[in-house]
Parts: structure tokens; sequence; C-alpha cells
């Protein structure tokens, strides 16, 4: 008897425990993947101290004991036996990445994290670790701790500069030029006075650009050379083993802000990504405005225009298929059509005093918005589809009834209820579209693009410009970067931003489709 | 109970009515949907401002007539039609006819109550915006007396612009009522308009109807033997597709012609 219930509770049990068990591992997995990204990405930001490392080199026999000042990536990253070795990185100035070193435990002598160590970017991307001896004032040596001060000066001085150059020298030019245009004699009273304008702003900056040079900072290098940098092209630096905790969250957060305000420097493992976050967003924004019209105008046609025969069901059977090509696939259509046939004839048509430099004839971000489109047009119309299959025939029947066209019909009551459902369509859009990388690659995303697509020049939205793209920056920093831990680490950063972006654009979609399932609330009642 | 059989006698004769009285002339109408046929050559003459119904069992065809009355059969794929219908003696299905417009002329209320997932205000004022009426104060003016006309507005006047989906069954019902006559139809054609309501709401709806047929031609399609001889002024009687029997409510339920109209009334068919 008991035996009997035990079986029946085995039977009821089992497939529950099963499948919650499966569930349980999906969890696991996706807890997995946000737990790596967190703190892999939040390591690229956090500031790491700066160590000074004594140890023995192997193979070198006249001078055995070296020191080098480095970061610690890793203290257990190869184990062979019972022999662990360390990885650290260093940032020399002369080197064009930054120098890693392997270095098997026994072998440390000494690990200090001396106060004087810091961390130098130069503006050029170049990096140093150091320790900091003295601020230079013309020859003068100044107290180090007055680094901070004396660099705000020349920072504040480098802003004046900037500002004199773009603003009031740009403009007596552009008068100049204006003079020059008409041909305004040379000793006109005019002309006289700009030049003598153009000549004391001149003046004022060579003094302050004076006022600049006369600042310097001294360092030592970790094999006790001396080296001498001028203050101005110091971008940033921190004083690393000084900082307390509240110190290096706000520099946590500044690195954050760097990373998502500033351009790449070097091979795209230093600096920030804007350009990449903000080709993303223009992409799939773009893509969005493309893709919801065709996708929704196509779905009505099917739904509520089109007869209900076979060569429909073809059609529809048709567009289901489509959702399954392979993304390349659709970025090859997009660059043998699009970009050589399409954008070809257009450069052929309305930019032929250009070629044969190309103008629409190669890749772009407007080539790569319309193939991302066309990748995610099936989703949309099946979303759409299903959306206006739930609005009643009822609401159509008192539509009709109150002497509504067809098209009054559609427009006035079956789209605004069949909102929710294009809303759907446009989620499962995004979220495709931003994480799709594959096509991007041929259609117009670059590794790096000079130039952003929006800017503030004629005729602002550039559709012809190629652009940087999240997804085509991690491909490249996890395959192309020959520097084990700074570059990966970036590669980590970007794929929280571009986790952040997906999730934050579909957040956006899903609030606005709450809203509207809101407002047509008991529409299936 | 309110009964409007011993209250009130029709005053008009359908034998001999002025051309001037017939709302809607049916001369010889045949309705197919695809290869079936719906109806079998309908003849009748519906009277002006009064309060026509439709009755017969379960896929008789009345629902069908109903629907061409404003032509929303033609949405049914396969429906083909023959023969006129005359409104204003022009024939609706001649093919210069705009049904849009014919559509305003002729209401219709479904089974079941069918408001727009809008505010109150949005539902009765979807006919007028379509008509091209954007006057806010014609939109207010004619919300307000279409709400009065059918008894709604002391109940909903102080929240025109709460979802029409808060409405009670029967409101919602006596709303989308005056959805219809806001556009001031002429005829009004109740598709059994109380099916889906309980009693009360039914008895408040039928009231309703009786008050309508001093502006409107009504027709009623009913399932429902006692709200036929209730409220309506002539009756219909259609079996499988045909018009048995079309006469004053009166004698149709006292004094049938036709044997299937006296099996039907006392119950033993249908």
């Amino acid at each position: 008897m008991s035996d009997g219930k035990w079986f029946k509770a085995q039977k009821e049990g089992l497939p529950v425990i099963t499948s919650a068990a499966l569930v349980g591992i999906i969890l696991l997995l996706l807890g997995g993947i946000i737990t790596l990204m967190l703190f892999k990405g939040a390591q690229h930001f956090w500031p790491p101290s700066l160590y000074k490392v004594t140890y023995i080199e192997e193979d070198a026999s006249d001078q055995p004991v070296k020191t080098i000042y480095a970061t610690l990536l890793a203290d257990d990253f190869v184990t062979t036996g019972s022999e662990t070795r360390w990885l650290f990185n260093e940032a020399r100035l002369d080197q064009f990445t930054d120098q890693q070193y392997l270095i098997p435990k026994g072998q440390l002598i000494e690990l200090s994290t001396p106060e004087s160590l810091i961390d130098i970017r130069l503006t050029s991307g170049n990096r140093l670790f150091a320790s900091l001896q003295s601020v230079v004032f013309d020859q003068h040596a100044i107290a180090a701790d007055e680094i901070e001060a004396r660099w705000r000066e020349v920072t504040e001085h480098q802003e004046r500069i900037l500002d004199l150059t773009v603003n009031e020298l740009a403009a007596v030019h552009s008068e100049l030029a204006e003079l020059d245009r008409r041909q305004v004699e040379a000793d006109a009273p005019a002309r006289v006075k700009l030049l003598q304008r153009y000549q004391e702003i001149n003046q004022q900056i060579s003094v302050l650009q004076k006022d600049i040079d006369r600042y310097r900072v001294r360092v030592r290098l970790a094999d006790g050379s001396a080296r001498s940098l001028a203050l101005a092209d110091i971008e940033e630096y921190r004083l690393l083993n000084q900082l307390s905790g509240p110190q290096k969250a706000g520099a946590a957060l500044e690195a954050i802000w760097r990373f998502v305000s500033e351009k790449p420097k070097r091979a795209n493992n230093v600096g920030g990504v804007f350009p990449a976050l903000f080709g993303t967003v223009v992409m799939v924004l773009m893509m969005t405005v493309i893709v919801t019209p065709l996708g929704v105008l196509a779905a009505i046609y099917l739904n509520e225009y089109a007869p209900a025969n076979m060569l429909t069901s073809l059609i529809r059977i048709g567009v289901n298929n489509l959702a399954g090509v392979p993304s390349i696939v659709y970025g090859v259509f997009g660059l043998g059509f699009f970009v050589y046939q399409v954008g070809g004839n257009i450069d052929k048509l309305f930019f032929s005093e250009q070629l044969p430099a190309p103008t629409f004839g190669a890749p772009g971000i407007f080539w790569a918005a319309l193939t991302m489109a066309m990748l995610t047009l099936p989703v949309v119309i099946v979303a759409t589809e299903e959306g206006l299959r739930r609005v009643p025939n009822t609401l159509r029947q008192a539509s009709f009834a109150l002497g509504a066209t067809k098209f009054e019909t559609i427009w006035r009551t079956v789209i605004p209820m069949a909102s929710p459902g294009i809303m759907t369509g446009v989620i499962l859009a995004i979220a495709r579209g931003a994480g799709e990388v594959a096509p991007l690659l041929l259609v117009g995303a670059v590794k790096f693009a000079p130039s952003l697509p929006v800017d503030g020049e004629f005729p602002y939205l550039h559709l012809e410009r190629q652009f940087m793209h999240l997804g085509v920056l991690i491909y490249d920093g996890a395959f192309h970067s020959n520097n084990i831990g700074h570059g990966s680490s970036m590669m980590f950063a970007s794929c929280l931003l571009l986790l952040l972006v997906v999730l934050s654009l579909n957040t956006i979609a899903v609030m606005v489709r709450a809203r509207l399932r809101r407002q047509y609330l008991a529409m299936s009642r | 109970m309110f009964d409007y059989f011993d209250l009130v006698k029709p005053q008009v004769s359908l034998d001999n009515l002025p051309a001037d009285q017939v709302a809607i002339d049916v001369v010889g109408l045949t309705l197919t949907f695809g290869q079936t046929r719906a109806l079998h050559n309908i003849n009748m003459r519906v009277p002006k401002c009064q309060i026509t119904s439709l009755i017969g069992p379960s896929g008789c065809g009345k629902s069908t007539l109903l629907g061409c009355f404003n032509r929303l059969n033609d949405l049914t794929p396969g429906c083909h039609v023959e023969g006129e219908v005359l409104i204003n003696g022009k024939n609706i299905y001649h093919r210069r006819q705009d049904v849009a417009v014919l559509r305003t002329q002729v209401g219709m209320v479904f089974q079941r109550p069918n408001p727009f997932p809008m505010s109150i205000y949005d539902n009765l004022v979807y006919g007028l915006k379509i008509q091209g009426i954007r006057d806010r104060r014609t939109l207010d003016n004619a919300v307000e007396q279409a709400l009065i006309d059918v008894a709604l507005w002391k109940e909903v006047r102080d929240r025109l612009f709460d979802s029409a989906l808060t409405l009670s069954g029967g409101q919602q019902q006596r709303l989308v009522i005056a959805r219809a006559i806001i556009l001031q139809p002429e005829i009004l054609l109740l598709d059994e308009p109380t099916s889906a309501l309980d009693p009360i709401s039914t008895l408040t709806i039928e009231e309703l109807i009786y008050q309508l047929k001093e502006k409107y031609t009504v027709l009623v399609v009913t399932h429902n033997m006692q709200q036929a001889a209730r409220v309506s002024d002539f009756t219909a009687f259609l079996h499988e597709g045909h018009l048995i029997e079309y006469s004053d409510t009166n004698q149709l339920f006292t004094r049938p012609r036709q044997q299937q109209t006296e099996e039907y009334i006392t119950g033993r068919y249908g």
C-alpha cells in the first residue's frame, strides 16, 4: 500500500523535478554570464595597486635581479606541478603596448607598494608606471605633492588656449578670408585692425604656452633611470597606492565615464568606446525606424487585405522561413545588393563627380541599418500579424457599422489595438538587431571610424559613413589583441556595455508596450 | 411589468402601406454564401417609425436578412446578392451606392456589447469624427443628446473620459446604441440586442427600443418570442431562408395564417 503511494508520488514528482532542474541549470548559466561580465568588466574600472616587483631573471647572467613597476593581473595564472606563475603588467612609455611578465612564485624576491608610484597616461594614449620624484618649474624642483595644483593650472591654461584658438582666432581668420575674397587692399584700416587683433591673440597664446612649458615632472623608472615629462602631455595620472577606498570608487566612476564618453586609443585596447556605443545605438534606432513601418504594412496586407488562398499561405511560410536564414547571408545580400548595386547606381546618378571614389557605393551605416532591417523584418511581421489576429472581429464590425471604410477601420481601431503586438515585434527586432555582428562586418561596421555618423556638420546624419559597433569592437578585442590582460578586460567591459544597451533599449520598448496594454486592457473580453 | 402588447395597437396596416411610409422595400432578395443559399426570394416592406421584429429558429437567416440592410454581409467572403433593397426609393445594392454613407444612415447594434477600448466620449464621437466633424462644441452637444436619448446621461456624465469598458453590460449596450444613433440614422438594426444581458438590463433596453421608434425605424432580430410580442409592432417569421409570414405582431401571435408559424410560436417546432 505504502509502496504504491510512494510510486505514485514518484510519478507525480519526477517530471516536476526533471523540468525544474533544467530550469535551474538554465538560470545558473544565465547568472554565470551576468556574473562573469559584471566581475570581469568591473575589473577594467577598479584602480589596481601598483607593485614594485623585485625578482630573479632566469636567463640573464650578468644582472639576475631585476625590478619592475607593475600591476598584478593574476597570482595563479599558470600552475605547473608545484610551481605557480604570477602575471604582471608593466606600462612603459616607449613600448607600443603594455609589457607582460610571467614570473614563477619562487623567483619573486620582494613585492611592495611604495606610495610614490604613479600611473601616468599621456594624451598620446601611452602609459607609464614610474616613481614620482618631483615637479620642476624652470629647472627648480618643487615638492612632489604639489603636482595636483600644478596639473590643474596647466590644464586650465590648455583649455584657455583651446578656447582662444577655436573661438577667437578662427573668427579673425574667417574675417580675414572674407576681406581677401572681397579683395580689400592690404592697408585698409579694417584689415590692419584685424591683423593687429590676430597678433594679440597669438601673443596671448604663446605666453600661455610658455607658462605651460615651464612645468615638467621628474620620475624614476624601475631600472633606476630618470625621466622628465612635460606636465602638459599628461592627460591623467594617479598615485594608485595613495588612494583610499572612496577615492578608488571615485576613480572607478571616472573610469566608467571615460569608458563611455571617450574615443578609443592605440589599438582600440585603451581609452573609451564612445564611438562604438554611439554607432550601435544609432544603427539600432535607424533599423527600428526602417523595419517597423515595413513590417507593420506587410502584416496588415497579409492579415487584413490578402485573400485566404494558397499564395497567401505560401507567403506566410516564406516569411517564417526568412527568420531562420543565417545572418551572414543577409550580410552578403546587403553587400552585394544594397552596397554594390543600389549604392553603386546612386553614385552613378547623383555623385558622379566624385567617382571613382564611392559615396554610397561603399559600406556605410545606412546600408547596415537596412540590412539589419531585412534581417529583423520577419520577426516584426509575425508578431504584428499575431497582434492583428487578436483584435476581435466584433470591433471591426462595430467600426464598419458606424460608416468607417476599411482603411479607417484599420487605422483607427485595428492598429491601435494591435499596437502591443507591434511593440512585441519591435522588441524582438531590437534584441536581435543590437546583438548581431556578422552581417555588420560586411556592410559598414569597422574597427576604427574617424568620425561619428551623426555630428554638427550639415546634413547632420551622414548615412554613407562607416561606423563603429560594440559587437565588432568585442570581436576585434577578443581575437586581435596580443595582450593578455588589458585588452581582454576592456572586451569584457564592452560586453557588459552591449548587454546594458540591449537591456535599456528593450526596457524602453517593454514600458511602451505595457502602457499600450493597459490602454486596451480588456479588449479580448 | 410593462406590457406594450396590450397598450399599443399599430395604426398602419401592411397591406395598403402608403409609399411615403415605407422605410425599407425588399424586392425579390436572394442571398448566397458561395454555394449555400441563405435567403430565398424575400419580399417585404418595413414601415417607417415602427418596430419590426424578425423571429425564427437558429440558422433561419434572420440575422443575414438584417445584415442586408446595411450591407454588412458584404464583409463575408463569397456573399452574393440578387434582387433589390430600396431605402428611400433607391436600391442600396446599386453599384454606385457608397457603402460607408449607407451605414451612417442605417445604424446597427450587435448581439454582444462591443464598445471600442477607448473612453466613453471617444466611443460616441467615433462615427462623427469619421464624418470629418471636429468642432468640439458640436461633438459635446451630440454626445450629451445621444446619452440622454438612451437614458445613460445621468449615469456617466461625470466619467465621460473613463474607459467604456468600465461600464456594466447593460450600460455598454446602451452606449453602443447611443453610438449608433449619434449619427442620426433613419433606420436602426438591432441584432439580438439583449441576448447577452441579464433580465433587468434586458427590460431597460426593451423600454429604450420602444422609445426609439419615435425617431427611428427599428428592426430587431430576436430569438425570444415574448420579447418580439412585447416590443414590436410587426413581426416577420423566417424559416430556412424563406419569409413564411409577415404581419401585425398581434395577429401573428394570436391568429397565425401559416401552419409553420403556429407550430413555431406554440413551441412545437424550433
